[in-house]
């Protein structure tokens, strides 16, 4: 009886202890104490009449869709005229369910001038950055090469080069053989590949130069042509070229722009009390058609692209073609045969 | 490659040597040696106390092992009285005499009854007991398992699994133990020597092994010896029982969760048997029926095994698995998006066991195949598939000398595994691969005198084209009643991995693959433990522990909220001290695990510099739970059988969020107004958060009745989760949603059994 009954107060015990934690806090709240209002990304443009920031507030719920009023109030300052601009806020459709704040401001900062950029809410929590707005650049290209290795220099105060890249602006070279008249052929996209020469810059005396390698290009288009289940071979309407020199914030962590990095929260912020990105820049976007016979010795495929229904048409497809329910119906009438789908 | 030969070559001139000297010793002295067994099944008895003495007086003996075997070696010629006891069993006497030289073969069968109190005892360890842990080792018994309440007549390994100190579930479904701080695949588990991969049925409640086909389970929560490899934190060696070789004993079984139906019988009277396990899911008909959570769980099991007794020295047996699961972890998912995840595990063995006439050794044989495949996504298009397939090849030789013993043996596997993970992990591509791993090891067990056996081990091995490793290992017993100390070491390698995106609790896919970031991962155990019986109901027992893990591959932490991956380097360290008390008693049987433990990850992603500002960070891993406290109580009162178990765990580690903005990426001339950016979440820093606490009261009742002469019912009442403490399970970020345990669940089950 006596061991019966101490096994009965154990029981009891356990019992209530359970009782006890039963009305324990089973709650969790996944979010830290949020202080920092607002993710701003944007920077100052030169060049530009008009001013660009977007705006996010920093929230307790998932999603890109904010097509609803912000409590957000956006306010540049000269520092050195003490000049203030009241920003207007633009509600923007980036796609199903990505709406966005874009705040603008007609101005042209000025070089070497320091401007403060404060996102501010109606409860007085602001993010805040300040910026000076850099030197402006000067770019020079051959204006008659011979090679397919063309030269280019940026000169400028204290350079500070993001991004920079050529791109190629071409389509696709479809083989031309004659089809039946009247037979209708894919019509012909534009495909531009951007070749980084980030890497590839060399300081001179009064800024950077680096050497563009037409025919080494070439080949890493053909590569990514194949890639995307095109033919090779490119028909080159123009490279464009787009430099931006930026203030010194504008330094991805390790040198290396990396969006792994880059989008961890802090990794490249100079935003006071929020995150995200506000720099300045002077860019020149240059536009620039290779002689023909460049293109040539670079090995770029020279004649008319394939055209709706006119012109060359295209017959020999590319390797990586299949035939399935994709496609559309016209092409899969053309070339998939019957049961091959 | 050259460095290769040098190592097993040694290894076998050894092994020739001591084999050589052990016949030598045969020559002088006599060996005793044979199989125990159950007369009135034929099945093997462990633990049973063969003593021999010579008419002088002097005392020899042996306990009966797993399979029954018995070896007393060291015997000088002459006559000898022979007692072999056992709880339950009457006691064998004989008189038997030895010629010099003598191996002789002595099957016993034990007849159940009562023994009597007079018996001469050799020196013997009590097997199992939930405080009965010698060197991170604890053998299990079905007897053990029945205690635990569960929601099925049947017990089931898992349940008694959870109530160890330091092993951790992320929850009651999924199928992920953590034992001392080793991820999963980590652990080996073998079924009579066959690997089982996947070992755990997607609800928490069940395994691969109900207690109905079991013998007994090694646990080695650490520190395990050279006869086991290829893993680096943990073994369940799961050993089965033969079917009866008397008579056939078919029982069926029924509850909400699971019905059940065993046949065991002779094939051929006394020589051959079989025994047969089938077990399938009945959640998603009954339990759902009246538990307002989803439970899309289906799973199931099935079990055989032949076991043949060839001569009086020499048995085999044949054993095959089948286990198959389906479920969604996540029901909190739209139902077109719902994620269900299937596996299947495939397992045949041969296993060998023979005791040779000319020397004094005990061979065993194991050749077996194992397959798992595992798949995500839709029934007919998976989005991650992966498997893992291979045969094993063991010989393990154990030669006797006195008090002491020499194990060696060697191994082939080959282990191939095949995945698409659909871009799970960014860095590790679909890849189709084999890696095989031969070697070998030897592990003399020598005892030295005044309590102290010391049982050093190597196992030198080939992994793939990771290199040839040496492992040494070393476990120390000091033992006189009623202390024990024991100590164990070791290193350890792993060439194969499981990979697992530990970020979200829900997502239980596991890809094997080699491993992926270069060398073979690899761990170092130190333990030291303390026992004591201060009397003959009560046991206590400390071991605290540490783990060294390196070269472990885990996902890198992104901000982007997608569901793939990069994978990173990390090492980890596991730290803690397991407490037992186990109380028996006539009437009463109970026990208090409590763990104690610190896991801690040091991760080292590339970016963590430019993220924290430290180049590596350690964090909490998801199932690193600082305390785990079980509490089980058993009695037996007017015919029935009563269990409570009570089960506390400190909160688990999760990453809690600063709040959610969007992302562009600025690496040049960016238009902000036509840049559509990304959406971001804002980690806070991994595993900084902790969840609620875990704790949950489950009881049971059960008392067994005879129906009619042979036939018997034992009908079981079991309520899980008695206060429906909502234990949460996982929690989306993202859309704030949890997902709780299981709630109060209210079971009967009813078990009919012809004996």
């Amino acid at each position: 009886m006596i061991k019966f009954f101490s096994s009965g107060l154990l029981l009891a015990c356990v019992l209530g202890l359970a009782a006890l934690l039963a009305g324990c806090e089973t709650n969790v709240d996944p979010f830290t104490e949020a202080r920092r209002p607002f993710t701003i990304w944007g920077y100052l443009e030169a060049q530009a009449d008009t001013q660009f920031v977007r705006v996010f507030p920093i929230e307790k719920r998932i999603g890109m869709d904010r097509s609803g009023p912000i409590d957000a109030r956006v306010v540049s300052t000269d520092l050195t005229t003490g000049e203030q601009r009241v920003w207007t806020d633009s509600v923007i459709t980036f796609g199903p369910g990505n709406v966005g704040h874009v705040f603008w401001s007609e101005f042209r900062p000025q070089s070497g001038r320091r401007y403060r950029l404060e996102v501010s809410r109606s409860d007085g929590e602001m993010s805040h950055a300040e910026v000076r707005v850099p030197a402006p650049l000067e770019v020079t290209l051959p204006d008659s090469p011979t090679d397919f290795k063309i030269p280019v220099r940026i000169l400028g105060e204290d350079l500070n080069l993001v991004g920079l890249g050529v791109k190629y602006v071409g389509v696709p070279a479809f083989p031309a053989n004659p089809w039946p008249a009247g037979t209708p052929s894919p019509p012909a996209i534009v495909f531009p590949v951007k070749i980084s020469y980030f890497e590839k810059l060399q300081p001179i005396s009064g800024g950077l130069y680096f050497q563009i390698d037409m025919k080494e290009d070439y080949l890493a288009i053909q590569e990514e042509y194949q890639r995307n289940c095109l033919p090779k071979d490119m028909v080159l309407q123009r490279m464009e070229f787009e430099f931006l020199s930026a203030n010194d914030a504008w330094t991805p962590p390790g040198g290396i722009f990396d969006p792994e990095v880059v989008v961890e929260p802090g990794a490249m912020s100079n935003v006071e009390n929020g995150l995200g990105f506000f720099g300045a820049a002077q860019s020149v976007s240059v536009r620039w058609f290779p002689p023909a016979d460049v293109l040539r010795k670079a090995g770029f495929a020279s004649g008319a692209p394939c055209t709706m229904g006119t012109g060359p048409h295209c017959v020999v497809l590319p390797p990586c073609f299949r035939c399935d329910e994709a496609l559309p119906m016209e092409i899969r009438q053309l070339y998939c045969p019957v049961g091959d789908e | 490659m050259n460095a290769c030969p040098s190592p097993i070559h040694g290894m076998w001139l050894l092994l020739v040597f001591l084999f050589l000297s052990a016949e030598t010793t045969s020559a002088q002295t006599a060996v005793l040696r044979g199989f125990v067994t159950d007369d009135s099944d034929g099945l093997a008895l462990q633990g049973v106390n063969v003593a021999v003495r010579s008419p002088d007086g002097r005392l020899f003996g042996d306990n009966s092992d797993q399979d029954g075997v018995f070896v007393i070696t060291s015997l000088p010629p002459g006559r000898y009285f022979v007692q072999a006891s056992f709880i339950g069993y009457q006691t064998v006497r004989d008189t038997i005499a030895l010629a010099p030289g003598e191996i002789r073969s002595y099957n016993i069968a034990m007849e159940p009854g009562e023994a009597e109190l007079d018996e001469v005892l050799v020196e013997a360890d009590r097997e199992g007991g939930a405080a009965q842990v010698t060197s991170g080792m604890q053998t299990i018994r079905p007897e053990d398992i029945m205690l635990i309440p569960a929601p099925d007549v049947s017990g089931d390994l898992v349940d008694y699994l959870t109530t160890l100190p330091s092993v951790v579930t992320t929850g009651d479904r999924g199928g992920q133990l953590f034992i001392r701080g080793g991820e999963p695949a980590h652990t080996l588990t073998l079924l009579d020597g066959m690997y089982i991969h996947q070992p755990f049925h997607v609800l928490g409640f069940y395994s691969a092994f109900p207690s109905d086909i079991l013998n007994a389970v090694d646990v080695h929560a650490g520190g395990f010896g050279s006869k086991f490899s290829g893993r680096i934190s943990s073994v369940i060696d799961v050993r089965s029982r033969s079917g009866n070789k008397k008579a056939f004993e078919p029982s069926v079984s029924f509850s909400p969760f699971l019905s059940s139906a065993v046949l065991e019988g002779p094939i051929v009277k006394d020589k051959v048997s079989f025994l047969g396990s089938a077990r399938v899911s009945t959640v998603e008909e009954i339990a759902a029926a009246y538990i307002p959570d989803p439970l899309p769980y289906s799973f199931g099991d099935f079990f055989g095994k032949v076991h043949a007794v060839l001569h009086d020295n020499h048995q085999a047996s044949v054993t095959a698995l089948h286990t198959y699961d389906r479920g969604i972890l996540d029901p909190n998912v739209e139902a077109g998006d719902a994620e269900e995840i299937r596996w299947k595990n495939t397992a045949y063995g041969l296993r060998y066991l023979i005791l040779p006439r000319s020397v004094p050794i005990l061979g065993e044989a194991l050749l077996s195949v194992s397959r798992l495949d595992t798949e995500l996504g839709p029934p007919d298009e998976p989005t991650r598939t992966s498997s893992l397939a291979g045969f094993n090849l063991t010989v393990n030789i154990t030669q006797f000398a006195g008090r002491s013993e020499v194990g060696w043996g060697f191994f082939l596997r080959e282990p191939a595994f095949e995945s698409n993970l659909g871009g799970l992990f960014q860095n590790v591509e679909s890849r189709k691969d084999r890696s095989p791993n031969p070697g070998a090891y030897f592990e003399p067990d020598v005892y030295i005198g005044s309590g102290f056996r010391v049982r050093p081990g190597v196992v030198g091995q080939l992994m793939g084209n990771k290199g040839f490793f040496v492992e040494p290992r070393l476990r120390v017993v000091w033992e006189r009643s009623p202390h024990r100390v024991s100590g164990a070491w070791g290193l350890y390698r792993q060439d194969i991995v499981g990979l697992t995106d530990r970020r979200d609790v829900t997502n239980i896919f596991t890809a094997w693959a080699d491993t992926p970031l270069g060398e073979a991962t690899k761990a170092m155990h130190g333990l030291l433990g303390y026992h004591v019986s201060p009397t003959s109901w009560l046991d206590l027992s400390v071991e605290g522990f540490y783990k060294h893990i390196s070269s472990l591959s885990i996902p890198e932490w992104t901000a982007f909220p997608r569901f793939t991956t990069n994978l990173q380097q990390a090492s980890g360290r596991v730290i803690g001290a397991d407490f037992r008390l186990e109380v028996r008693r006539p009437q009463f049987y109970g026990f208090v695990n409590y763990g104690l433990a610190s896991v801690t990850y040091t991760a080292m992603q590339d970016n963590l510099l430019f993220w924290f500002g430290e180049p590596e960070m350690d964090f909490r891993p998801p199932h690193d739970r600082r305390h785990q406290l079980n509490v089980l109580l058993s009695t037996s009162q007017y015919g029935f059988d009563m269990s409570l178990r009570w089960n506390f765990g400190s909160g688990l580690p999760y990453t809690r969020v600063q709040g959610f903005d969007g992302f562009i990426y600025m690496d040049g001339p960016v238009n902000v107004s036509e840049e559509p950016g990304l959406s971001r979440v804002l980690y806070d820093r991994p595993f900084g958060g902790r969840l609620p606490t875990y704790h949950r009261l489950d009881v049971s009742v059960e008392r067994t009745f005879t129906i009619a002469g042979a036939a018997s019912a034992t009908i079981q009442a079991a309520v899980i989760n008695v206060y429906d403490r909502a234990n949460l399970f996982a929690l989306d970020l993202f859309t704030l949603r949890r997902t709780d345990q299981l709630p109060v669940i209210p079971t009967l089950g009813i078990k009919l059994s012809l004996q």
